[in-house]
């Protein structure tokens, strides 16, 4: 459904090898870093406005997360630090509604 | 949070459907799998906790281990426990500080030995409600004991974790009201210890859980019941 678990349509196995998750198999473009200020509205039009592909750029880039601090044999305590922080901000951006308001109350809990 | 007990709510202001459950979804990305054939370290040291776990689960099931009997009682162990374990951290909603979640794990386990050991060997559920040894004229008297003690169980399984991680929620919320005063350092240092208990509480209520879930399966299963 929608193409989820499978290969993408780009990837052939003879010409780029293994199949690595972290990696886009469609056309080449600028990486967001190196883009001008001033391309910035085209290189955005050139973006897929298919929210299956946004899902498959979220895959890409957690698989990428691994593969630089996940899965190294001396990985350490870095990824679970990086989790724990990930997680927290996530919690606190979600309830920022209610957090909001405790600067406001005469006692706290 | 308004009161005590705000830290618990799984409603956020900006909508009227509990987002902070979505925490749930999320302990199951707390192992990612592997790229690499031999793991990753996070992950081996995991398997190597879940050998030596298995090996203690095993031993409890008193020689009628099946192929994949473990993998209920280890995975929720896992579970269960970084689901405490985030609840720690800072601003994190803890799942297993509700009755309704805690609930929804030990009732289907608990159903199931029942149900499985009630159809499979009727009469020897029946049986089994008079302790061996025990004088038959206390009989009676027995049955309706041991009914009440299997009944009480998944009850008993859900409002201990629940309980355990509600209290040390609640000590740590009203232990910090004394930071920020003339308590401060007081108020920190006991904080500090209570915190590395909390620790301790996470991990050892997750343990105690599937412990317990193995004893109880243990106790319905007899050879009759190996499946083939």
């Amino acid at each position: 459904m929608f193409g989820f678990g499978e290969l993408p349509k780009e990837y052939n196995v003879k010409i780029h090898g293994p199949y690595d998750p972290a990696v886009y198999y469609g056309p080449k473009d600028t990486p967001l870093s190196e883009v001008k200020l001033g391309q910035l509205p085209a290189w955005l039009s050139r973006r897929s406005k298919n929210p299956v592909d946004w899902v498959r750029a979220g895959s890409r880039g957690y698989w990428r997360w691994s593969h630089k601090y996940l899965f190294p044999k001396h990985s350490g305590i870095v990824p679970v630090v990086q989790m724990a922080v990930g997680l927290s901000f996530f919690f606190w951006a979600l309830n920022m509604s209610d957090i909001r308001k405790h600067k406001l109350q005469k006692y706290h809990w | 949070m308004g009161n005590l007990f705000g830290v618990f709510s799984p409603y956020v202001g900006w909508t009227s459907f509990g987002v902070n459950w979505s925490v749930v979804f999320m302990m199951g990305g707390v192992l990612p799998s592997s790229f690499w054939l031999g793991g990753y370290p996070l992950i081996i040291s995991i398997s190597e906790l879940l050998r030596g776990l298995g090996r203690e689960f095993g031993s409890l099931l008193s020689g009628f281990q099946q192929p994949g009997s473990l993998l209920i009682p280890s995975s929720v162990l896992l579970f269960i426990v970084f689901s405490n374990l985030g609840g720690l951290l800072p601003y994190v909603f803890t799942s297993t500080a509700h009755l309704s979640f805690t609930l929804s794990l030990a009732l289907p386990l608990w159903l199931g030995q029942i149900l499985l050991s009630s159809y499979k060997q009727p009469l020897w559920v029946l049986g089994h409600l008079v302790p061996e040894g025990a004088p038959m004229s206390l009989g009676p008297f027995m049955v309706l004991i041991e009914i009440t003690s299997n009944l009480i169980r998944p009850l008993t399984l859900a409002v201990r974790l629940f309980a355990n991680l509600t209290a040390g929620h609640i000590l740590v919320v009203l232990l910090s009201s004394t930071c920020g005063g003339l308590t401060t350092f007081l108020g920190l240092s006991i904080l500090v210890l209570l915190f590395v208990l909390e620790l301790a509480v996470c991990i050892i209520q997750g343990y105690v859980f599937s412990t317990l879930n193995i004893l109880y399966f243990s106790e319905s299963e007899t050879k009759v019941m190996v499946l083939k």
